[in-house]
């Protein structure tokens, strides 16, 4: 049980208190905010916001590191991306020169940033994910959705839709563990050999968890349909949706750090 | 004696509260060519001890000594592969491991791996298929276009295919019917006869306990009964686990023996008959 995507973790939090909506809409802005900061007060503000918000899940930090170093490797790759193709913008920009090989300190920042950036969106979506259980999730998505309805969308099978991958993710990581497990104890070896031959041994390990995805992905299209889910009339939800106070005061808090996230990147321009 | 746990503890860590005990000051050794029942209840730890035999985990403290190579929880990977070799692991509804375009090519894969050239790990595969019982016109077949009983049986095969010393299976029979157990208990006994040491986490007592020499179980990480399975089941159980029906059925009717099959069980009937 390593990987944090999609778990639910029960806790007495204010967080876990939250009308899903509130973190949906919080989670969903915080990301074109991201896109905003643009200097390091404008970061700093939303490492704050994000650490005040990991304080308040009252989920332990390691949880949230755990999150992130199953895409540690993807962001260390980004980073060395932006800082090898980054092109000096001057001669004095140059930090290290070895051949054709010039790191800038203006690719140095992006490679920075670009981090900063994946680690706080990660940080948020656990932060939804593990405060959240994933039906609550599915429930408030289809009632920001609901307007969309009107013009014939079919918002509640895509709320189901995402609920399900949600719900699905930690059962096929724990599947995929056992699979990893079975070749493992067949001799296969993921820690020795070349990255050519490391690489084949995805192979053995995708192939079953593919078959087992499908599996139980018919199994639960059958349960589905035995229980009447196809063309079924438009149902109520045993958990009612509930706007609080305190989701109002978070929501006005976070529409504060918004603007001012706007106003400190460009207003002073 | 060929392995013995001293003093090995796992710790299953947790997200939210202290890392709990999964094996807690686990001693034991294990003979050649014992063929052990491992039972007790859901968490009790029986699969994290087949792990730790398998050293897919290492123990968080202690160590196990494995013919004389000692693993610890710093033992390299190379160290790790050396003591696999010796063990083929039948997990849980196995035929979810398969994955080679054919029968032949998943068989032959773990003795590919352990160091055999494509020649040896195609005579190794074929003698092991044939010793399962899976037919030659099958060998060629795409695995994803068998039954499950038969993807069952590569699967095993797939384990059984570098003649492992140990043999550790993972709720072998669950979802088998009384045919596909009869064959696998054929195989086992096969196995076993070779000299292999088998060791079964099951909750199958049933079938099970009339085979076995040995049979260990588990409660909260920890030991509470290690005996022969006459022995363990003369005493009355607790919660922990249900004797065979065998004997569940010879107490009712007052007998004071500890029949574990149906043959010992008519056995006895027979001689108070007479």
């Amino acid at each position: 049980m390593n990987n944090i995507f999609g778990r639910f973790l029960p806790t007495d939090s204010l967080l876990g208190k939250l009308d899903p909506r509130t973190k949906i809409v919080i989670d969903f802005f915080f990301v074109i905010i991201l896109l905003f900061a643009n200097s390091w007060l404008t970061y700093g503000i939303l490492i704050f916001f994000v650490a005040f918000a990991i304080y308040c899940s009252k989920i332990p930090i390691k949880v949230f590191w755990l999150g992130l170093r199953s895409i540690l490797s993807l962001v260390i790759l980004m980073m060395l991306i932006q800082l090898l193709l980054t092109a000096p913008s001057d001669q004095s920009d140059i930090l290290i020169s070895f051949g054709w090989l010039r790191i800038s300190s203006t690719g140095l920042i992006n490679s920075i940033i670009i981090a900063l950036r994946f680690f706080l969106m990660i940080f948020m979506t656990t932060v939804l994910t593990v405060t959240t259980p994933s039906t609550s999730i599915a429930d408030g998505i289809s009632s920001l959705l609901k307007p969309l309805s009107k013009i014939g969308l079919d918002t509640k099978t895509f709320a189901l839709l995402i609920s399900m991958t949600l719900r699905f993710v930690p059962i096929l990581s724990d599947e995929f563990s056992t699979i990893v497990d079975a070749q493992r104890s067949r001799g296969l070896s993921l820690k020795t050999g070349s990255i050519v031959k490391r690489t084949k041994t995805l192979i053995p390990m995708i192939i079953p968890l593919i078959s087992v995805a499908f599996k139980k992905a018919l199994t639960l299209a059958d349960t589905m349909e035995i229980r009447g889910f196809i063309d079924a009339k438009s149902r109520t939800s045993f958990h009612q949706l509930k706007f609080q106070k305190i989701d109002l005061i978070v929501l006005i808090i976070f529409t504060v750090i918004s603007f001012s996230i706007v106003y400190f990147s460009y207003a002073k321009l | 004696m060929a392995i013995e746990f001293k003093q090995v503890n796992y710790l299953y860590k947790s997200f939210l509260h202290e890392n709990s005990f999964s094996l807690n000051n686990l001693s034991l050794s294990i003979n050649s060519g014992e063929f052990i029942l491992v039972a007790g209840q859901t968490g009790s730890g029986k699969t994290t001890f087949l792990r730790l035999l398998d050293t897919l985990i290492l123990p968080s403290n202690g160590e196990i000594n494995f013919d004389g190579q000692i693993i610890n929880n710093s033992s390299p990977e190379k160290i790790l592969m050396k003591v696999r070799r010796n063990f083929g692991f039948v997990f849980q509804f196995p035929q979810r491991q398969l994955f080679s375009p054919t029968v032949l090519d998943d068989v032959e894969f773990a003795a590919l791996n352990f160091g055999n050239n494509k020649a040896e790990a195609s005579k190794k595969a074929k003698e092991v298929l044939k010793q399962i019982g899976i037919e030659e016109d099958l060998w060629e077949h795409s695995v994803f276009n068998l039954s499950v009983g038969q993807m069952r049986k590569v699967a095993i095969a797939g384990a059984l295919v570098n003649q492992p010393k140990y043999l550790l299976l993972d709720e072998p029979t669950s979802g088998m019917d009384e045919y596909a157990k009869n064959d696998l208990l054929k195989i086992l006994n096969y196995f076993h006869e070779q000299g292999a040491t088998i060791i079964a986490v099951s909750h199958d007592i049933n079938t099970l306990a009339p085979l076995v020499d040995r049979a260990i179980i588990f409660r909260r990480g920890k030991i509470i009964s290690d005996n022969n399975p006459t022995k363990i089941f003369s005493k009355p159980m607790n919660a922990d686990i249900q004797p065979p029906s065998t004997v569940s059925f010879a107490r009712s009717i007052g007998l004071k023996s500890t029949p574990l099959s149906i043959d010992e069980l008519a056995d006895e009937i027979e001689a108070i008959n007479e």
